[in-house]
């Protein structure tokens, strides 16, 4: 008797066992952010400014940016309307723009607003502040005697600046030697955290340095891998920078005859 | 009957029992589980058995952990809650000697059975009446028993015996062998980390002697930092753990360690795939001293071959007990561990260095004293100290040297520090046993890094992040808490069947400037002497978090730093089991069964869209089921779970990150002879759950160090790339896991010596158990980033005690 009260408690058990795996546990849906995406820094370095406005897709989807951007869209920048624009040459080639010589100051303050049907987006963004380099002039001569030089650059620090990206543009360079074709000169880029950077030079020819101080947001989503940053109502950024460059020609020494 | 008694086998001596009852139950047994018929028939033959029951006189209670050892020999057993014990004698034996039977416990008198073996019979019955001395608590019972530390006993508990049998990957490991039993999952075949009903590990309390261990792994959570020599046993309070213990709001997992010899002096140790060890114990003066090392071997190696290995680990244990007198006891151990991985040393050539050089390396010291003392017979005090702490440090700076600015910078200084003073006393008056407890302790955390280091990258990108999730680059923090705590519990009986533990702990904790109170209750209804039921409730708190789901690829997932919860924010757990115990429902199988709901709020999490910090809450329910065997010479066990874990963010449910419907184990293993056994373990688990987007929006580029090597400039802003949206959270699974193990070892008696080989295959028929970490979308169709589990390995390894 005792062993078949055994059993039937374990039948049981093993009954409510089945009928729990059986049941799946809910899976509900998270609230959306968004039904698009906003590619927004506000330059100092440039009098065209750009933003960049798509529609989110399905994982499958093969289409190009291009083929993904929202038309017809009013997109406003302190209540300054961008036009749509497409430049063929460049990539992605469409983008809402306006050529404004100075629109973006340092040190400023912009809100941005999108509206596509009902959708409504909104951004907020804050140039760091002014800076220049201040260790060499804009325009800078060195010699190269061995195989490689070093030029150490200093700026002033900026205002509300997260950190400087540095860009270095190599002169292009004749490749096979002799043949007449040049390939275009490769780019380092780097973050400095500092208001410093050692700039090495290794062939005779012009480089460029240009040095752009980040705003908060340009961090979180550039560097840190924020979803949305200085946007509401879509996923992306809205941010800014500010920008200053120095040119540095590299010749060779001439050997004394 | 008498203590001492001559037995003739050729009788077949019976007791109380029909001869075709016992047939009839036997064949049941065999048929209730997998059988390793073919096997047996071929080692049959090698070996005879005794089994029976020893029961205490007059009340035929059984009586439980009873050693039954043949004389001048290290041929021994043990009897089992039930009584029953069975023990494999060689047939070497079988020379018409009198074989002489020990039968000790404490408490009892000891007994003594002769054997005459004029037979070939294999299986022989004979059951052990004990006549029980007059109580006496005394200070070696205490020790053997580790009655001060677990006043509820664990559901689940593996001995030392079992451990050297269970799976392993490399050497023996405690939490890996812990995996075979119910609730108990894993990340991964690479971690020996613990999942415990949904509880992620840092959910859990890791107890050796008592003392809290941080961060116990060796190489990023492969095995942990646990000797398996010198451990004793191991017990999961998978649930409603008594109020003894605080600060998990899941489980607690403690080791005891072993005591040492008092008669003599031992040696043993291994050498395994992974590591080698030595261990000594025996009397020293007037106590005991158990000491032992461990280290890997691997880079030594390839120093002889004039090669580099960049990683080592070794560990050192000792423990000194005293038997001052024979009320009171004075033990002492300290533990050490470090993992040296110099992961930069092969590419100097690269690098121009500054300032002195600090390989990563972390580890483990924990330090703890105790004081035993029996005041008067029916009652138990333990005052004890500790300090435990656990370090992770590295220091290399250096730069590339074609290209100084680019700079290189792996600065860690981690450190977790705990220590103080816990005093416990336990008492037996009219029915009820009382215990009571205080504690005080001072933790520490501190933590300074600066990572910047391209080659740290090309290991786990970004490095940090094996910290906490989204952790920066740079980083400082320190955070300390002082706790004052205690409890108390009482345990008496309804009736002759029906048990009551009733207590609560309470806890003031300087950093939340608030005082927990947490409530402890249990039932227990043992009508039989083989059926338990119990229930329990209890209230629970999370001493510290970890803000680790993101790298579950990464096997430095281990490196998760635990932070302070925010003041007002400590997360809380209700637990609620019910159970049951059952032995003999068929012969030599005791199955247990309990039924749990854990409900825990306020576990922290960050944001994948914002990074902005936010609770949740989660729910696991499930059933977890052990089934043990054991009859010379098999033995096995077969653990099965069913749950799911719920959890609840932002009013949006979704399946837990450790939501794992089933888990199912089987271990069987077959010692025909003392120096032979083959073992067999499959394992079943459903995948993990993941998150799967939905959808891509186009963003920027968020990796800066691959956008500068393949992207032309656009004024230095615009990369796109296409990045996750995620309508649900955890809606996919990993395909299911299953894996088939098979040991096989031998060992060999030469004079003193014994030596036991193994040879393990793990995954015997290579089944390819891929997880899913992460989708990335930045290919089109979105490509499943996998982790492979392992392969067939074959693992060797030899084990020896002199």
């Amino acid at each position: 008797m005792r062993f078949r009260q055994h059993l039937s408690g374990l039948a049981f058990v093993f009954m409510l066992l089945l009928l729990n795996s059986c049941i799946e546990p809910p899976n509900e849906p998270l609230p959306a952010i968004g039904n698009s995406s906003i590619i927004a820094v506000l330059s100092t370095g440039t009098s065209l400014q750009k933003i960049y406005f798509y529609s989110v897709t399905h994982l499958e989807d093969t289409r190009y940016p291009d083929e993904l951007f929202v038309h017809n869209a009013v997109v406003e920048v302190n209540g300054l309307q961008f036009q749509e624009m497409s430049d063929s040459l460049e990539f992605p080639k469409n983008f809402y723009g306006l050529q404004f010589p100075q629109f973006v100051q340092p040190d400023s303050t912009y809100s941005l607003v999108v509206r596509n049907g009902q959708e409504i987006i909104r951004g907020r963004t804050t140039t760091p502040g002014h800076f220049s380099v201040i260790s060499h002039p804009k325009e800078l001569y060195i010699h190269l005697d061995g195989a490689t030089d070093t030029v150490e650059l200093h700026w002033q620090e900026s205002h509300n600046a997260r950190g400087y990206i540095v860009n270095q543009f190599s002169p292009p360079f004749e490749y096979p030697s002799g043949s007449g074709r040049f390939i275009p000169g490769g780019l380092l880029s780097w973050i400095s955290k500092s208001n410093h950077a050692t700039i090495t030079v290794d062939k005779v020819g012009r480089y460029v340095i240009k040095i752009a101080a980040f705003d908060e947001n340009y961090e979180k989503h550039f560097v840190l891998g924020y979803q949305v940053a200085g946007v509401e109502g879509a996923y992306g950024v809205f941010a800014s920078m500010a920008v200053d460059s120095i040119v540095i020609n590299v010749m060779r020494t001439q050997l004394a005859q | 009957m008498s203590g001492e008694e001559c037995i003739d086998l050729t009788a077949h001596c019976f007791f109380g029992q029909k001869a075709a009852y016992e047939t009839m139950k036997q064949i049941l047994s065999l048929l209730a589980f997998l059988t390793l018929w073919p096997v047996f028939s071929i080692v049959k033959g090698q070996s005879f058995t005794v089994e029976g029951y020893i029961l205490e006189r007059d009340t035929e209670k059984p009586v439980k952990d009873a050693v039954v050892q043949l004389e001048n020999s290290k041929i021994q057993t043990t009897s089992g809650t039930d009584g029953h014990y069975s023990l494999s004698l060689p047939k070497r034996a079988l020379k018409c000697d009198t074989l002489v039977l020990k039968i000790q416990q404490h408490g009892y008198k000891d007994a003594t059975k002769y054997l005459i073996l004029p037979s070939e019979d294999h299986l022989v019955r004979l059951d052990v009446i004990l006549q029980p001395l007059e109580y006496q608590l005394s200070i070696i019972e205490v020790v053997a028993r580790k009655q001060s530390v677990q006043p509820v006993p664990a559901l689940f508990e593996l001995n030392a015996a079992e451990l050297e049998k269970l799976p392993k990957l490399g050497e023996i490991d405690v939490f890996r062998a812990a995996q075979v039993l119910p609730g108990v999952g894993r990340e991964n075949d690479f971690s020996a980390q613990l999942i415990i009903r949904g509880g992620e590990p840092s959910q859990h309390l890791i107890l050796v002697d008592d003392v809290p261990l941080w961060n116990a792994f060796h190489l990023g959570g492969i095995v942990s930092i646990i000797n398996s020599d010198i451990v004793s046993k191991v017990d999961l309070l998978a649930s409603n753990y008594p109020p003894v213990y605080s600060g998990a709001s899941s489980s607690v997992l403690a080791v005891s360690t072993k005591e040492a010899h008092s008669d003599q002096f031992r040696f043993y140790g291994s050498l395994d795939l992974l590591s080698s060890k030595i261990s000594l114990d025996g009397p020293v003066g007037i106590g005991t001293l158990m000491l032992g090392a461990r280290r890997t071997y691997f880079d030594l190696l390839a120093q002889l071959f004039g090669q580099f290995f960049p990683y080592y680990f070794y560990d050192l244990f000792g423990k000194y007990r005293l038997m001052a007198t024979n009320n009171h006891s004075i033990s002492s151990l300290f533990y050490f561990s470090r993992d040296h991985f110099n992961v930069l040393e092969d590419r100097k050539s690269r690098y121009t260095f500054v300032g002195e050089q600090v390989p990563p390396q972390w580890g483990n010291t924990l330090a703890a004293i105790e004081w035993l003392w029996i005041p008067a017979p029916e009652q138990l005090m333990t005052v004890s100290a500790f300090l435990t702490s656990s370090i992770v440090r590295s220091s290399s700076r250096r730069y590339l040297t074609h290209r100084p600015e680019v700079e290189d910078l792996i600065l860690v200084d981690n450190s977790i520090s705990q220590h103080g003073a816990k005093g416990r006393f336990e008492w037996k008056i009219a029915n009820h046993q009382l215990a009571f407890g205080l504690e005080f302790s001072q933790l520490s955390f501190r933590n300074n890094w600066e990572i910047h280091s391209g080659e740290l990258s090309d290991v786990v990108h970004p490095p940090q992040e094996v910290f906490f999730d989204f952790a920066p680059a740079d980083y400082s923090q320190k955070q300390s808490r002082t706790l004052a705590g205690g409890f108390a519990l009482d345990k008496f009986p309804i009736s002759e069947s029906l048990t009551l533990m009733v207590g609560g702990r309470f806890d003031f904790l300087s950093d939340q400037e608030r005082l927990l109170v947490n409530p402890f209750l249990r039932a227990e209804y043992i009508p039989t002497h083989n059926l338990n039921i119990h229930a329990s409730y209890g209230q629970y708190y999370q001493s510290t978090v970890t803000l680790s789901e993101r790298q579950k690829e990464s096997v430095y997932s281990a490196f998760a730093i635990p932070f302070l919860p925010d003041k007002g924010a400590i997360p809380t757990a209700d637990h609620t089991t019910i159970g049951v115990s059952l032995d003999q429902l068929f012969p030599d199988l005791k199955i247990t069964l309990e039924g749990y709901r854990l409900l825990k709020n306020q576990l922290p999490s960050i944001s994948i869209v914002d990074r902005s910090q936010h609770t949740f809450m989660e729910e696991t329910m499930g059933i977890d089921l052990l089934a043990r065997y054991k009859r010379a010479p098999f033995e096995g066990l077969l653990s099965y779970s069913v749950g799911e874990s719920i959890r609840s963010e932002k009013g949006v449910r979704f399946p837990g990150n450790f939501d794992q419907r089933h888990m199912l184990k089987i271990f069987l293993s077959c010692s025909p002879s003392d120096v032979f056994s083959v073992s067999l373990s499959w394992f079943l688990y459903t995948g993990f759950p993941y998150s799967s987007p939905a959808s891509v929006f186009l963003g920027g580029f968020d990796n800066y160090r691959e956008r500068s090597a393949f992207y032309p400039e656009i004024d230095g802003m615009l990369w796109l790339t296409r990045r996750p949206v995620y309508t649900y959270f955890n809606s996919q699974r990993s395909p299911t896991y299953h894996r088939l193990d098979l040991t096989v070892a031998y060992g060999f008696i030469i004079k003193k010596l014994l030596l036991k080989t193994y040879l393990t295959f793990t995954n015997v028929y290579g089944k390819n158990n891929p997880i899913i970490v992460d989708i990335d979308t930045r290919t089109v169709p979105p490509k499943k980033v996998e982790m492979s589990e392992l392969p067939l390995v074959a693992i060797i390894g030899v084990r020896f005690e002199i």
